[in-house]
């Protein structure tokens, strides 16, 4: 079972606020989550290459041609707020 | 305690901005300054639905770097992403790569006061950048993303640096090495390539790592130096007081010389990093790594070595001029047709770096072709003007790119090595000066100099002064 105190780190991660019904609610669904991957990695899986990521092709590369930018105005017309073409947050100063 | 008590460990990260055509993950052409939001598409905004794809060129220019960096290129590396919120990243995670990246294993040569030493290079990968934020006190701030997708490389060393100046001197080879390889232009102020540094103290002969701390925002080689010396100053005066290091970030503030807290350990970001589902893994053959090694040209150290043996340069002369590959190329086109090393290094490293100094422009741009300076030197050397006449004839040349035989001419500046011409004016002076001859006779031999004086004045300069002060000893007796 996951802890109250993880719980609320995936909060802070995920930038939402669990009200308490919230929180235990979750704690229960994210816990089965996790319980059933537990599970899975029980299996026995030696010998066996991963799969995942099976290369079954050459990946297709881009050749450098420039083109396809959008219109300023109108990607800033999604935009809740611009400034002299710029988009526009509240004001942050930390930084990862 | 005394300074030697702890040992400094640095380890850098430098991100460098590849000069691709396009953006990494989509066909946006990258233009540092180019109006705020108008170099970005549904790709790089991270619009629902966008797929990335990969540049190929990216990819190869990332594989010069690993290769001049002599790391292993992996045959397979993979991309990951790394998750966080910030309004200067529209996906919310970066693509970088993580646990599998495309260079590892390699090292930077540089000089220390006791020879050559090896700084060991981690690792090199390709990410993406984030957009760009301008920050407004106590107001909104601003976001442009045209930088969203420029395709990055990160270069990140061993913890083998031990003082602020060796960090400077691993960055610089780093830059030079970006610029001879035409990948990165290396601009410190305008972010093209940024620099954060890792800094632990230990006891001196112990090999454990002490625990460290990390300075971004350094965007100049003196913020550098400086910001490493302050933060080395102010672990050591924690641990002699017997506390310890908390882990945090700082970021160093350029107007006041000092660090910021940025961020500490408990508030550090949990990035979960995972296989970025949108792209296959990258493939690397050795064709591909064989035909990068054949567009590597002479880096920075090589040519250095090659310059002292060659042309017999000072270790100075040639840390100098290969500094620039465009110098370092002019040089070698004055002095192959000149046949004068020492001396096309003089001019290179005096008049035409004063010159490059005061246009303001780029060796690429200058008006005087390498093949005209030659000439010039050529004429100084062959006494036809005199050194004097040289700096003049350079500076019309700088003016007009004209061919340095034209300006002598037009400026009439023809040494004057007719002897029986220069003869009959040294007559003429002698006569004049009946005095200064029976003292020089005399012994005063110090006025020989006053004579030839006259000599240069009477010729406006034009006189070989060599010969000048042959015929005046001969005529002037003893
Ligand atoms: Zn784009």
């Amino acid at each position: 079972m996951l802890s109250d105190d993880e719980i609320k780190h995936i909060e802070k991660l995920a930038r939402i606020r669990l009200d308490n019904d919230a929180r235990e609610k979750f704690k229960g669904q994210l816990s089965d989550i996790i319980e059933f991957v537990r599970t899975l990695q029980k299996v026995d899986t030696t010998g066996f290459e991963s799969e995942a990521r099976k290369r079954s092709f050459k990946p297709f590369l881009r050749e450098g041609r420039a083109g396809g930018e959008l219109e300023r105005d109108k990607v800033l017309e999604q935009a809740p707020d611009t400034k002299n073409g710029f988009f526009k947050v509240p004001p942050v100063i930390d930084k990862d | 305690m005394n300074n030697s008590s702890y040992e400094t460990v640095i380890g850098l990260e430098v991100h460098a901005q590849l000069l691709t055509e396009t953006k990494i993950f989509c066909s946006c052409k990258p233009e540092y300054g180019a109006d705020p939001n108008t170099r970005i598409c549904p790709v790089c905004m991270g619009l629902p639905g966008a797929l990335p794809v990969l540049n190929r060129e990216s990819v190869t220019m990332a594989i010069m770097m690993g290769l001049a960096l002599r790391c292993d290129i992996a045959a397979v590396s993979e991309f990951s992403r790394k998750n966080y919120f910030y309004p200067d990243c529209p996906k919310n995670y970066q693509i970088s790569m993580y646990d599998k990246p495309l260079c590892k294993n390699g090292f930077v040569e540089i000089e220390t006061d006791n020879g050559p030493r090896n700084i060991r290079i981690e690792r090199i990968h390709l990410e993406d950048d984030a957009g760009k934020m301008s920050h407004e006190t106590g107001k909104d701030s601003l976001v442009d993303f045209n930088r969203c997708g420029v395709p990055l490389i990160e270069i990140v060393s061993r913890p083998d640096i031990r003082t602020g100046l060796e960090a400077v001197k691993y960055l610089v080879r780093v830059q030079q090495i970006l610029r001879y390889l035409g990948i990165c232009d290396g601009n410190l102020e305008e972010g093209s390539m940024r620099c954060d540094v890792n800094i632990s103290l230990r006891p001196a002969g112990s090999t454990e790592l002490g625990t460290k701390t990390e300075i971004k925002n350094l965007n100049s080689f003196k913020a550098i130096e400086k910001g490493v010396e302050f933060e080395v100053e102010r672990q050591r005066r924690v641990l002699e007081e017997g506390g310890s290091i908390e882990q945090v970030t700082n970021l160093w503030d350029a107007d006041s010389g000092r660090l910021v807290m940025m961020r500490s350990k408990e508030e550090a970001n949990d990035y979960r990093y995972f296989p970025e589902p949108d792209l296959l893994p990258l493939e690397v053959d050795g064709e591909w790594i064989d035909g990068v090694r054949d567009m590597i040209p002479e880096l920075p150290l090589e040519k250095e070595r090659r310059f002292r043996e060659e042309y017999m340069l000072s270790n100075y002369d040639s840390g100098v001029l290969c500094a620039e590959k465009g110098i370092a190329d002019y040089f070698e086109i004055v002095a192959e047709s000149t046949g004068l090393a020492k001396k096309s290094a003089n001019w290179v490293m005096r008049e035409i770096m004063r010159a490059l100094k005061n246009l303001g422009c780029a060796i690429e741009t200058f008006p005087v072709e390498p093949e005209k300076l030659a000439g010039l030197i050529a004429l100084v050397e062959d006494g036809i003007i005199s050194g004097s006449a040289g700096q003049d004839v350079f500076a019309e040349m700088i003016k007009s790119g004209a061919d340095p035989k034209e300006v002598v001419k037009k400026l009439g500046l023809e040494q004057i090595s007719d002897s029986s011409e220069l003869e009959n004016m040294v007559d003429s002076i002698i006569a004049a000066h009946p005095e200064e001859g029976e003292r020089y006779r005399e012994g005063k031999k110090k006025l020989l100099g006053f004579f030839v004086g006259q000599v240069m004045r009477e010729s406006r300069g034009k006189a070989n002064p060599e010969l000048a002060r042959n015929i005046l000893i001969k005529k002037l007796g003893s």
